[in-house]
């Protein structure tokens, strides 16, 4: 694990900049949120291909979906929980269902916005975006992720859905030693069988911090990364269910229809006896603080991940 | 001699709606007859497109926000030969491309798929947004509905339509005063539409929304302002051609039966139309 630690909304709008100057069809879309998302170094160097809505996600995504009618690559950002709930509607038909190649981009997603309240956080996106027809769910844990998710979802023609994260963190591996394909899920450890843990989005690295903890203690431990939450990796997903003893889900997302829900939809009809358990958020917990304190509150440390698991193992 | 000729393009269309709903069971009629003359005088004596050209990049668009009206929308490009008219044979039965919603993945020259209202005006914002930027001349027609006028997104953008001066971009208002239940008026007040569009930065024109002479001179005079998006408010009659449902917010929906009266009454009054402007023997 490398200790460096870059910010995602940085390293979001490098790339962002970079994929506009190469390609002018690509259209970045603010809903007032051009500073939030960071797209500010677009809106200077190419202000030509920025675009400004204001405080109106449901416009913007018709807007967005016009756009892409006539040849445009629009990215459009805003918070999470606005740009896909508000605007739900408006994604499902005129980006799902008309399959518009429309880049959307649900910033401050998961938790990050724990101060601020729950009507800030997005922890049923997940749930929504991965429902809709034609749509591809990206959840990107670190800044590789986060730029690697960003060009993928320009080579693909068709809508994309990317849960933005906020805040800075360090990377699970050395990024010139991984590869990023949509639909590919990544071992980041694999020292046996008897827990296996799938992790995605930003509680990647407490995923895989818990499981050193475990493979301490002597488990034989899986850890797979699934960036790509819609397609899912099925394969790389059964492979490991076949022999596992235990497999556990972590997601910094409702446990009603997100990531782990993905995963127990994908594994309903295949071989395997493993107990599966979805880590998530409660059903009900609304709640504010800092965003250590909350995801500790939430039971979504790697301490707590660690004591959730070992309560399961141990029973 | 263009007048007549859209006259009797508009009187197929309603002969579409009325023997689709007739033989096939549930439509909208009522909205679909109120905004016919419209959808006539864009495709007949408005639009740039190409029929054997559907997906020209440069033709001009139309997207039916009010995408309930899509009987008004398949008989139209029906006549305008995108597709064959048996294909209304199909309407309300598995696998049809003429569901009822338009898809533009379905049916050919349908510009953009629509259902939920309140979609249409930032989609077509987003079309004439391009068209802008790219200096192509095309403009974008959107037909909404009058009840429709609840939904707040329209309001959003029609905000953004002038703030980027969208005049390549109009918006129809088919004014039946009439929604599924009852009077605007009673449902929720849209009398001032026009002051309305004009506070958000249009350019608004009311007109006979029946009248192919005046619908056709105000389209032709499109953009109403430079610099400002248009919008046509167009006062209409809801299942106009109908006589015994015109008027009466009852016939949003129309499943008359085969047999029935109504049926007789319809296609009665249809023949009866032909034979005043002297179309049949």
């Amino acid at each position: 694990m490398t200790t460096k630690k870059r910010n995602p909304r940085d390293a979001f709008g490098e790339a962002l900049l970079e994929l506009g100057k190469n390609n002018s069809c690509v259209m970045a879309v603010s809903c007032d949120s051009g500073s939030g998302s960071g797209m500010n170094p677009f809106k200077k160097e190419l202000p030509q291909q920025y675009l400004e809505v204001g405080i109106s996600e449901q416009n913007a995504i018709g807007v967005s979906a016009g756009l892409a009618e006539s040849g445009y690559i629009p990215v459009v950002s805003a918070i999470a929980p606005f740009i896909s709930m508000r605007a739900f509607e408006q994604v499902r038909n005129d980006l799902g269902y008309a399959n518009m190649n429309v880049k959307v981009i649900g910033s401050s997603s998961g938790l990050s916005h724990c101060a601020l309240g729950s009507t800030h956080q997005a922890i049923e996106d997940l749930t929504l975006m991965r429902s809709i027809p034609n749509m591809v769910v990206l959840n990107p844990g670190d800044v590789f992720e986060v730029e690697m998710s960003l060009r993928a979802a320009i080579d693909h023609q068709g809508p994309v859905y990317i849960r933005m994260p906020r805040h800075e963190m360090a990377e699970p591996l050395d990024a010139s030693e991984r590869s990023f394909e949509i639909g590919k899920g990544e071992y980041l450890m694999n020292t046996g069988d008897d827990i296996v843990i799938a992790v995605t989005g930003t509680l990647t690295i407490d995923g895989l911090m818990a499981a050193k903890i475990l493979d301490e203690m002597g488990f034989g431990v899986k850890v797979i990364n699934f960036t790509t939450v819609k397609p899912l990796d099925t394969g790389i997903l059964s492979e490991a269910y076949q022999n596992a003893k235990y497999l556990f889900t972590v997601e910094e997302h409702s446990v009603i229809g997100g990531f782990g829900s993905a995963v127990v939809e994908a594994l309903a009809a295949t071989k395997g006896k493993a107990p599966i358990h979805i880590v998530g958020i409660a059903d009900g917990s609304i709640n504010t603080g800092p965003y250590r304190e909350l995801l500790e509150a939430y039971g979504l440390t790697w301490e707590k991940i660690v004591d959730r698991i070992l309560f399961v193992v141990k029973k | 001699m263009q007048i007549e000729t859209i006259e009797k393009k508009a009187f197929n269309i309603r002969k579409h709606i009325v023997h689709t709903v007739i033989n096939n069971g549930d439509g909208h009629a009522g909205p679909s007859l109120s905004c016919t003359d419209i959808l006539a005088t864009l495709y007949f004596g408005i639009m740039d497109i190409k029929v054997d050209e559907p997906k020209y990049p440069n033709r001009d668009r139309f997207i039916l926000s009010a995408g309930h009206k899509c009987l008004a929308l398949y008989g139209t490009l029906i006549e305008k030969g995108f597709e064959m008219a048996d294909v209304m044979k199909t309407y309300n039965m598995l696998g049809t491309k003429v569901p009822g919603h338009p898809d533009m993945k379905k049916f050919t020259g349908v510009d953009f798929s629509s259902g939920a209202l309140g979609h249409g005006l930032p989609i077509g914002s987003g079309m004439a947004l391009s068209a802008k930027l790219k200096g192509e001349k095309q403009r974008v027609f959107v037909l909404m509905g009058d009840g429709e006028q609840g939904e707040g997104s329209n309001w959003e953008a029609a905000m953004f339509a002038s703030h980027h001066c969208l005049d390549n971009l109009v918006g129809i208002i088919d004014r039946n005063g009439l929604q599924i239940n009852g009077s605007t008026l009673e449902v929720l007040d849209t009398r001032d539409l026009r002051e309305r569009y004009s506070a958000f930065g249009w350019s608004v024109k009311v007109v006979d929304g029946h009248n192919i002479e005046e619908l056709l001179s105000t389209f032709q005079s499109i953009p109403f302002q430079k610099g400002k998006p248009s919008m046509v408010i167009a006062n209409t009659i809801k299942s106009k051609g109908m006589p015994f449902a015109e008027g009466d917010f009852k016939y949003h929906h129309w499943n008359p039966g085969k047999d029935s009266q109504e049926a007789k009454d319809a296609l009665d009054a249809l023949e009866h139309y032909a034979k005043e402007k002297g179309w049949t023997k």
